[in-house]
């Protein structure tokens, strides 16, 4: 517990070191706000003071980011310059859309991933070798290359799924999904899978196995309870970082494939400079990946009793 | 002392929207569309009939407002202009007639304008616009607590008032001979009091939206993704009624994806396709690609630094570049070698000055050696390399500057083709710090009015808006006071060609290519103007079925 405690903590910090430097890193990129809202338009100083006064840009440096904190801990994450809309519902209204291709993604990474790893573990021979060339394949195959094959073969040519757009309602929204979570999860597919084949392998050749093939246990118990099992300590961090990575990536492909989500909110926002949102964004992200790196955390002390054990003599 | 009336026309932001580089496809040329001189379109065959719902793409990508004072880019523009109507409006041959104003008179001085405003329009709401409605928006140019980006074409108005039942009467401190047709962009857009009033500070925005008289009203406006044009059937003007019930415009800015979704059907249409999508475009068999009398313009902006500030250089590095070969390959025939920082486009409607254009205007043609007897007129070092500055994501202004620095080299001067990031490079146009250390950087421009003398103004009026090179020059300055104040149009015409051939001598901006708009249509749809009007024009309501 006190385990869980001291990483929420860690957390916590880590959001308030981040959040800084986001908040800086936005006030000191070139360019002013209010410059790129008039977009090279002579306005007269009164418009400017005007705009100005409207999303204090006048207060300094200090004292704009602790009135940004303070309001962001009520739940207030400002006004977008660039659409005059609240942050937060704005941010609501494209949460949906990255979750769900995230979770899509997962979801194809740790079927298709782990599935290819433990056949071609299990299966030597060409489909172990095709896994093994492929993987190599997916790896170097960057995702927005992945994003334009996809859209060639799938879209263009025999126009089984739309290019562009996340769809409305479930079935719509699957459907609008796949290809972009079939790009987003490609590199991640390759990575899990050869992983999970090591790890297998890895254990196929454990003493413990080895005993309990001796000893006459059943392959598929063998298999799963003692070979499968023990491997997925391995497998699982890998999975964990791929995914916590999916939310960083997600914009090559929300870009790409024209998805209302947060990535491509967050590329929008950085050009255009508006503050608001992107502070906003990088604090989800950040708080993403400190969540799924806690939960593969916690998931080790599942699968594995002795790492809770360490960690508590440790602590 | 006229101060300088002022439209920008900055296409930057597509820039910024076209981003990212790892999404763009550069794909090869071999597109089989090339123009044919001067044959270029004004409207699209028009529609035989009614249709229930057009899909069509803004490529710049989303807009950021719909409202009227804050809006002056494409994607913006793009949407508004079906939505808000002007006093004037603006016509695909690029001539500008009365639309919610009935008809105005300008006094002798052409510092008093008195419009008539038409009695028979409702907005979506279905209650009549007032002349009321008509003064607090044009008002609202010179509350600055409005933040219009426009207001700076408004300086030399004075009062905006109402002076009779239908009646508008505005006052100006400077004569301005053109302000009808500056009044035919969002200068002149009419939305409801009440409602802007009501909206408070979410104006505009997706919650509160506006309320104008147009052909469409706002439907859905899903954010990142698209929204929904929806027929507004009590429109006034009964014979330019939409005849599309709904026209959902996405926006999507890969080209990739743009190419793609067209030519499988998914979008029906767009206005100026990227060029990478050109080639798959060109071949596709479910519809077309035409090409429209443009108002845009691709040239290099002097900041007035270093080598490429002298105008001898810039004048002699515009004879050494091959610009014709930028048309052909960047452009793939869509381009044709500008003749001044003015595109044609604007100037066709003017037949009677084309002469006149033909002998004062400097020939810029390809030739080196006439590009070395220009450099002998220089003053400046010209060891120095000369850096120009191209947002990195946008891979053909390197080709077109790489162009130019194998003309440079001839000239034996070293040009240094920089990409900056997007976000970095969109300072360039509002920020004087972003731009030091560069000789100059890339635009692609469109003339925000119709009028080649606002242009002019704007480029190189002394301190006017896009005057980045601090040009500033009494004779120039006096040609366009003289211009402006001349109520006869042709002799305005007249006027204005002088004072462009003054500005040619100098270049401030070193013209590279006149654009055509490159139209997109399905062939299940059709009606839409060709031209450069879209941004001015309800485009939408003439898009129609074409079986």
């Amino acid at each position: 517990m006190l385990y869980v405690l001291k990483r929420i903590v860690a957390l916590a910090l880590v959001l308030l070191v981040s959040s800084f430097i986001v908040f800086s890193g936005m006030y000191f990129a070139p360019g002013s706000p209010e410059q790129f809202l008039v977009q090279g338009r002579t306005v007269t100083p009164e418009v400017l003071e005007a705009i100005r006064a409207q999303y204090g840009l006048d207060d300094p440096f200090l004292v704009r980011y602790w009135n940004w904190l303070v309001d962001v801990l009520h739940g207030d994450f400002g006004r977008s310059l660039l659409t005059q809309q609240d942050v937060s519902t704005l941010i609501e209204s494209r949460l949906p859309t990255t979750l769900f291709l995230a979770a899509y993604a997962a979801i194809i990474i740790v079927l298709v991933g782990v599935g290819l790893g433990i056949l071609a573990a299990t299966r030597s021979g060409v489909f172990e070798k095709v896994v093994v060339f492929g993987s190599n394949l997916g790896f170097a195959v960057p995702t927005f290359f992945a994003a334009l094959v996809l859209m060639a073969m799938f879209g263009a040519n025999l126009g089984w799924f739309p290019v562009s757009g996340s769809g409305d309602g479930f079935a719509d929204r699957v459907w609008h999904l796949t290809l972009p979570a079939i790009a987003l999860a490609f590199p991640a597919i390759a990575v899990v899978a050869r992983i999970t084949r090591t790890a297998v392998r890895e254990e196929q050749g454990s003493e413990h196995v080895i005993m309990a093939v001796a000893r006459g246990v059943p392959k598929r118990i063998v298999l799963g309870r003692h070979t499968i099992r023990n491997s997925m300590l391995p497998v699982t961090t890998v999975i964990g970082t791929n995914i916590a990575g999916l939310l960083a990536s997600a914009f090559v492909i929300e870009y790409a494939f024209t998805l209302d989500g947060i990535g491509s909110l967050l590329v929008n926002s950085v050009q255009k400079k508006d503050f608001a949102v992107v502070q906003a964004i990088a604090l989800i992200m950040v708080l993403a990946f400190g969540l799924i790196n806690l939960i593969v955390d916690l998931l080790y002390a599942v699968i594995d009793p002795r790492v809770r054990l360490a960690k508590e003599v440790s602590a | 002392m006229k101060t300088a009336v002022t439209r920008a026309s900055i296409a930057l932001l597509a820039v910024a929207s076209l981003g990212l580089a790892g999404c763009t496809a550069d794909r090869g040329g071999d597109s089989g569309a090339k123009l044919d001189d001067g044959e270029l379109l004004q409207l699209t065959p028009a529609a035989t009939g009614e249709v229930d719902k057009v899909t069509w793409n803004s490529t710049y990508g989303e807009l950021a407002t719909l409202d009227p004072v804050k809006a002056f880019n494409y994607p913006e523009n793009t949407i508004i202009s079906n939505l808000c109507e002007s006093l004037f409006q603006l016509q695909p041959d690029f001539s500008v007639e009365p639309n919610l104003a009935s008809s105005f008179t300008v006094s002798d001085d052409a510092k008093t304008y008195v419009f008539q405003i038409r009695d028979d329009v409702t907005f979506w709401d279905g209650t009549p616009m007032t002349t009321d409605d008509v003064v607090y928006s044009l008002n609202r140019h010179l509350d600055p607590a409005e933040g219009s980006y426009l207001a700076s074409s408004f300086a030399d108005v004075t009062s905006i008032e109402k002076t009779g039942d239908q009646e508008v009467t505005l006052t100006l401190s400077e004569p301005n001979t053109i302000l009808d047709e500056e009044l035919a962009t969002n200068l002149g857009a009419v939305v409801q009091q009440q409602q802007r009033e009501a909206a408070g500070e979410n104006y505009g925005n997706p919650e509160a939206g506006v309320m104008c008289t147009g052909p469409f009203q706002v439907g859905e406006w899903k954010q990142g993704q698209s929204i929904t044009l929806e027929r507004y059937d009590d429109y006034w003007n009964a014979d330019k009624r939409a005849k599309a019930k709904e026209v959902d415009i996405g926006f999507v800015v890969d080209p990739t994806a743009i190419a793609t979704g067209l030519s499988t059907g998914e979008i029906q249409g767009s206005y100026d396709v990227p060029l990478p999508a050109l080639g798959q475009l060109s071949s596709s068999s479910t519809g077309a690609l035409s090409f429209g009398q443009g108002m845009q313009i691709m040239a290099i902006i002097s900041t007035g630094n270093g080598t490429f500030g002298d105008p001898a250089v810039r004048r002699a590095l515009t004879r050494a570049t091959d610009r014709q070969a930028i048309a052909d390959t960047v452009y793939e025939g869509t381009g044709t070698p500008s003749r001044s920082i003015v595109p044609q486009g604007p100037w066709n409607r003017y037949p009677d000055v084309a002469e006149q254009r033909d002998t004062e205007l400097p020939d810029l043609s390809y030739d080196l050696e006439a590009a070395k007897q220009e450099l002998e007129a220089a003053t400046v070092d010209l060891s120095q390399p000369i850096k120009i500055a191209y947002p990195s994501e946008r891979a053909f202004y390197a080709d077109i500057l790489n162009e130019m620095a194998n003309g440079a080299k001839e000239l034996g001067l070293t040009l240094e083709p920089t990409g900056v990031p997007s976000a970095q490079f969109g300072a360039f146009f509002s920020d004087p710090e972003a731009r030091k250390g560069y000789d100059g950087f890339v635009t692609t421009n469109y003339l925000s009015s119709p009028s080649p003398l606002a242009h002019l103004d704007n480029v190189a009026y002394t301190g006017s808006q896009q005057n980045y090179a601090g040009f500033s020059d009494p004779e120039v300055d006096a040609a366009i006071d003289a211009a402006y104040a001349e109520s006869d149009p042709d002799k305005r015409a007249e006027l204005t060609v002088a004072a462009e051939a003054l500005v040619m001598q100098q270049q401030p901006w070193v013209p590279i290519n006149d654009l055509a708009v490159r139209l997109y249509l399905d062939e299940s749809v059709t009606g839409v103007p060709a031209s450069f009007v879209y941004l001015y024009y309800p485009w939408a309501a003439d898009l129609g079925s074409a079986e």
